[in-house]
């Protein structure tokens, strides 16, 4: 069986941030916030795995450790055998992050423009470039729109542009953080249908989404795993887990295991 | 390397002309600056700068062009930083193989070339319009420029490292502008201040790069007559560069343990 994501033990810990009061009365105390604690898992190529989880349980702090952006306290993680803390530079080759910030983009410049100035940083050469950016856009289907500035598109069109720029270095594996934020049901669905037909059907890549839409998870997801407080509640197929919890609504289950209603 | 920083010269030069208004709006400021101080020249006698050749309006232009250059310098990483973090390109920057730093020297380009222009102007204006006088050394005065700029990004790197750990409070940048702009002699020369105040001022980079810049561009003194001044930048520039590398490497590994990167 080869896993291209594999968690062991994963534990990270933060200090909370204090206000200006609390940091008068109390300068010397630490509170502290346990974003992941031991927590393992692993995700097999090919496969779309939800992460699911109320505010707070970890599920950034999760994406952002495989993503190489925050150092975990102990554990180990890795992405196709590369350890995300000692072999940084290999595991960013292997990764696409697609994340809901469309102000990470540049506004006034067109889509195509964008794509070129994120392909140079990410190291296509130039005489690649063209047909690397014309690639994702087709992929994405925004090729007739490339010459539009980004400021003009609608919001699922920036979901997509974040997408082709995930796409740019053809990574095996994307982490996308709730595609469907923000998007109307429509725009929403047809994200879902192009991550699970496009994106993991047809180029065979590997997702990591996080999500709070339950929906999303049971539409598209192989594997579901429910975090709480840092710690893995559930992970299995939804079969598995409707099985196993004796309960078929995935809303029933997330409830149960959380607490959140 | 190079074709990144040509990317994000494209970028920003494709960026700023989308705002056509905004690079007018620039150019006539240039003019009434300089106007400004022209009169204000009228009022100062020419043997307060007797030093720098005896023009207070060629004295002053020089002043503010090459603190055009310092202010760019200890600011725009910074700058850059906070506004990556706002808008969350610095995880998108992070999970590319691009170095942070290249990002950075990248990112400042832009401001750099608009500075060129906009010091060019500031001479066009002050030499065709009202009479500034030069008689520069155009090798020697580069040679400044260029020390001076790696002297104040390296403290620019340090203040962009603060930047990364504490957000929004950045005293070092602070520091340094209150004390260059008062110690450093770019609107008067240093030796109108008590003496006490001029031994300070020589411990600053800026009260150097404005000296030697003068005597260059004004003056026209050669290499050899400016070798105080030029060794000072040299010195501070070569301790203050790996100084400031190995600050910014450790700030972005804290700022990666404490999960804060886009904090702001």
């Amino acid at each position: 069986m080869s896993y291209v994501i594999e968690i062991n033990n994963l534990k990270k810990k933060f200090i909370k941030e204090k206000g200006l009061i609390e940091f008068i009365f109390h300068p010397f105390r630490k509170e502290i916030i346990t974003a992941l604690d031991d927590v393992s898992l692993k995700i097999k190529k090919g496969e779309i795995c939800g992460l699911l989880g109320p505010n707070g349980a970890g599920k950034t702090t999760l994406i952002k450790i495989l993503s190489t952006l925050i150092i975990p306290d102990s554990g180990k993680a890795s992405i196709n055998g590369y350890d995300v803390v000692k072999e940084e530079d290999y595991v960013k080759d292997s990764i696409g992050l697609i994340h809901h910030n469309e102000r990470s983009f540049f506004w006034r410049l067109t889509g195509r423009q964008n794509l070129e100035f994120f392909a140079t940083i990410y190291g296509i050469k130039r005489n690649n470039m063209k047909e690397e950016v014309n690639k994702v856009l087709e992929i994405v289907g925004l090729k007739d729109k490339a010459h539009i500035r980004f400021n003009s598109y609608s919001t699922g069109m920036k979901r997509k542009m974040s997408i082709a720029r995930g796409l740019l270095t053809n990574p095996d594996i994307l982490f996308v953080d709730e595609p469907s934020n923000g998007l109307d049901p429509v725009s929403a669905m047809k994200i879902r249908k192009f991550l699970k037909e496009e994106l993991v059907e047809k180029l065979k890549k590997t997702i990591l989404i996080a999500t709070h839409d339950l929906k999303e998870a049971e539409s598209i997801c192989n594997e579901i795993v429910i975090l709480d407080k840092g710690k893995i509640k559930i992970q299995g197929t939804l079969k598995k887990i409707q099985k196993n919890t004796g309960i078929n609504n995935l809303e029933k289950i997330f409830e149960k295991v959380t607490g959140c209603k | 390397m190079f074709s990144e920083l040509m990317a994000f010269l494209k970028k920003d030069f494709l960026s700023a002309s989308s705002y056509k208004l905004d690079f007018a709006m620039s150019f006539v400021g240039i003019f009434f600056s300089v106007i400004s101080f022209f009169f204000v020249s009228r009022l100062i006698p020419n043997a307060a700068v007797v030093d720098y050749g005896g023009d207070y309006f060629s004295f002053v232009l020089i002043g503010l062009a090459l603190s055009n250059f310092i202010g760019l310098g200890m600011g725009s990483f910074s700058g850059i930083i906070r506004s990556m973090q706002r808008t969350g390109t610095i995880e998108t920057i992070l999970t590319s193989r691009t170095k942070l730093r290249h990002f950075l020297i990248g990112s400042s380009l832009w401001g750099y070339f608009m500075t060129i222009f906009d010091v060019s102007i500031y001479f066009i204006f002050g030499m065709f319009l009202f009479g500034m006088k030069l008689n520069a050394n155009i090798p020697a005065a580069l040679i400044i420029l260029i020390l001076n700029t790696i002297c104040f990004s390296a403290i620019g790197i340090i203040a962009a490292s603060m930047i990364l750990i504490f957000k929004q409070g950045d005293p070092l940048t602070w520091i340094f502008t209150s004390l260059s702009s008062i110690l450093g002699g770019t609107l008067y020369p240093i030796t109108i201040m008590p003496i006490w105040l001029q031994k300070i001022a020589e411990l600053l980079p800026i009260t150097h790069a404005l000296r030697a810049m003068r005597r260059a561009m004004i003056q026209g003194y050669p290499l050899s007559a400016l070798k105080m001044d030029i060794l000072f930048l040299l010195f501070f520039s070569l301790a203050l560069i790996p100084i400031s590398l190995i600050i910014f490497k450790m700030s972005l590994r804290k700022a990666k343990k404490d999960g804060s990167l886009v904090k702001y």
